[in-house]
């Protein structure tokens, strides 16, 4: 830290006094100049005198500010004037003190603040860069080649702010890819912010997005800043947008179009830049066909569309998942890691997983759990919703369409291979080409 | 604070703590600069430099309530006053020349003390 005092003996004094704490290296300086070429040590903190030999300390602090705009800077000073602390304060300095019995006090108390603020600020970039890791594309797992597409789709929204509309089943991991594309986006610094539109009642959708001024309404007691002001600069994530009615459909178009909003009984207009994810569950075509989701909002969001296949049809990510879990359970618990039997390795592969990746993570902590041995069994896979084939038969299709759906699910189990589909289902192969061809499947 | 001896070095203890080393090389730093200090008053008053004056005096203020120099720090108050609103006419000169007086008996006794 640096002390920049005239006062030799002043200057001496507050140096001696805040090195009784061993952890603060002080420097002193006499005057601005040397202050300012001295910056090059980088200091934390720096106490400055405002009447000095060669420039004034306002002078020394807004040369200071230019290169390092967050250091901290605290005016100690003889002088008494109120008019000037406040100027200093308005222009950036910390603190103002006046040099008095407290001074050293106070200098002290703020530089343990400072210290632990920035022990705070380091601990915050280093769980930053945890998140970063987390949500590494390396950590979304899988080789199928329905993963690798949408590796392919996410790396594509990495290099712009497009909007992007993530769709699947519940449980394929919409909010995991969303996550990976913020935090391995330049917005990464910038805060990722979720809201499920399903989950927040719609008559306090408008305030939860947009924010409200205080007093706006009944319950309003305080300011309070809406989700798109939280993800300015970063991303904001609205999952399940399909539930979304369609008075709110048209105030979010509005905000999309204009880029700003206004807070629910504001009239300060807040400029917005963040990049926008949507997910849903639902097909957003049927909805706008049925007239549940605007036509024009629609293609707004539409963006680069990311499908993200169901877990049935990622042929053996579902071990490689597996696999992972187990490892991920057993060292979270201090367990000695498992292997997978090869009848368990059977029943995992044979269902058809509604619940998508959630529900394999559920299936396979309780298959640890329930394990004795250092390899789960067949008997420890239990599966919580009914078995597969009453699942699939609870959707009421055609006998043809119920053919392609079983094609459809071998071809995408064997990653295109038709050969080894039609084996499979002892079916010949120019009927799976003559059915690709025609589009039935 | 010793009244015999016009100062006292409580306050600097509680700066630098009980080291008599650390306490022994303040004393010595203040008693080389503040006697150039008030001669430089007394110049710039000799040629009426009344802004120089008022900053010496400004600077100088804190390092004498260290030493809880009470009669001093009232003229350096006031003469600090009387210079920065250009007030030169009454007693400046005056207030000058027994300021340097006072301040050389004190640091007399502050030499002899640490010279034990």
């Amino acid at each position: 830290m640096f002390v920049v005092e005239d006062d030799p003996f002043y200057g001496e004094l507050m140096k001696r006094h805040l090195q009784l704490n061993p952890d603060n290296d002080v420097f002193l300086f006499t005057n601005g100049k040397d202050c300012l070429a001295n910056l090059y040590l980088q200091p934390d903190f720096i106490s400055l005198d405002y009447r000095l030999p060669d420039i004034s300390g306002f002078e020394v602090m807004k040369k200071v500010h230019i290169e390092y705009p967050d250091l901290p800077i605290v005016i100690v000073s003889g002088q008494e004037d109120v008019k000037t602390a406040l100027d200093l304060l308005k222009d950036g300095a910390y603190d103002y003190f006046v040099k008095d019995n407290d001074t050293k006090d106070r200098l002290w108390n703020l530089i343990n603040k400072l210290r632990e603020k920035k022990r705070l600020n380091t601990e915050i970039d280093i769980l930053k860069e945890e998140v970063g890791i987390k949500y590494n594309f390396n950590n979304i797992k899988g080789t199928s080649q329905a993963l690798k597409s949408v590796f392919k789709l996410m790396d594509k929204a990495l290099k712009t702010s497009i909007t992007v509309s993530i769709t699947g089943e519940t449980g394929t991991g919409k909010e995991l890819v969303a996550k990976a594309i913020h935090y391995n986006s330049t917005r990464k610094k910038s805060q990722f912010v979720a809201i499920n539109v399903a989950a927040v009642p719609s008559e306090l959708i408008e305030s939860e997005m947009f924010g409200h001024e205080k007093g706006s309404f009944t319950g309003a007691v305080t300011r309070k800043i809406g989700k798109f002001e939280q993800a300015n600069n970063g991303t904001l994530f609205l999952d399940e947008i399909g539930e979304m009615d369609l008075n709110m459909q048209s105030k979010l178009l509005r905000v999309l179009q204009e880029k700003e909003i206004t807070r629910v009984g504001g009239n300060d207009i807040i400029s917005l830049d963040s990049r926008i994810i949507v997910s849903t569950n639902r097909s957003l075509v049927d909805e706008v066909r049925k007239g549940n989701f605007r036509e024009d909002l629609y293609y707004r969001l539409l963006g680069l569309p990311i499908d993200i296949p169901p877990l049935r049809t990622r042929g053996n990510d579902i071990i490689i998942l597996a696999k992972y879990f187990i490892d991920d359970f057993c060292k979270e618990n201090n367990l000695k890691p498992k292997k997978i039997s090869h009848d368990a390795h059977d029943n995992l592969m044979k269902y058809n997983y509604p619940g998508n990746v959630r529900e394999l993570k559920a299936v396979i902590e309780l298959a640890v759990v329930l394990s004795d041995e250092d390899e789960i069994t067949a008997d420890n896979i239990n599966f919580n919703s009914a078995d597969s084939v009453t699942n699939f038969l609870t959707n009421e299709c055609s006998l043809v369409e119920y053919n392609n759906q079983i094609i459809k699910y071998f071809l995408n189990k064997y990653e295109g291979n038709v050969l080894l589909t039609a084996k499979k289902l002892d079916i010949g192969k120019s009927t799976i080409y003559r059915m690709i061809k025609n589009k039935e499947i | 604070m010793n009244q015999s001896k016009n100062y006292s070095i409580d306050k600097l203890l509680q700066y630098v703590g009980n080291d008599v080393n650390q306490i022994n090389e303040m004393i010595k730093i203040f008693l080389d600069t503040i006697p150039p200090d008030i001669d430089q008053i007394q110049k710039m008053a000799n040629i009426n430099d009344w802004q120089r004056v008022y900053e010496i005096a400004h600077r100088i203020k804190p390092s004498i309530d260290i030493f809880e120099m009470n009669n001093i720090l009232e003229d350096i108050k006031k003469i600090e006053y009387q210079a920065h609103e250009n007030n030169a006419e009454g007693n400046l000169d005056a207030l000058i020349k027994e300021l340097s007086e006072k301040v050389n008996s004190v640091i007399l006794l502050m030499q002899k003390e640490i010279e034990k």
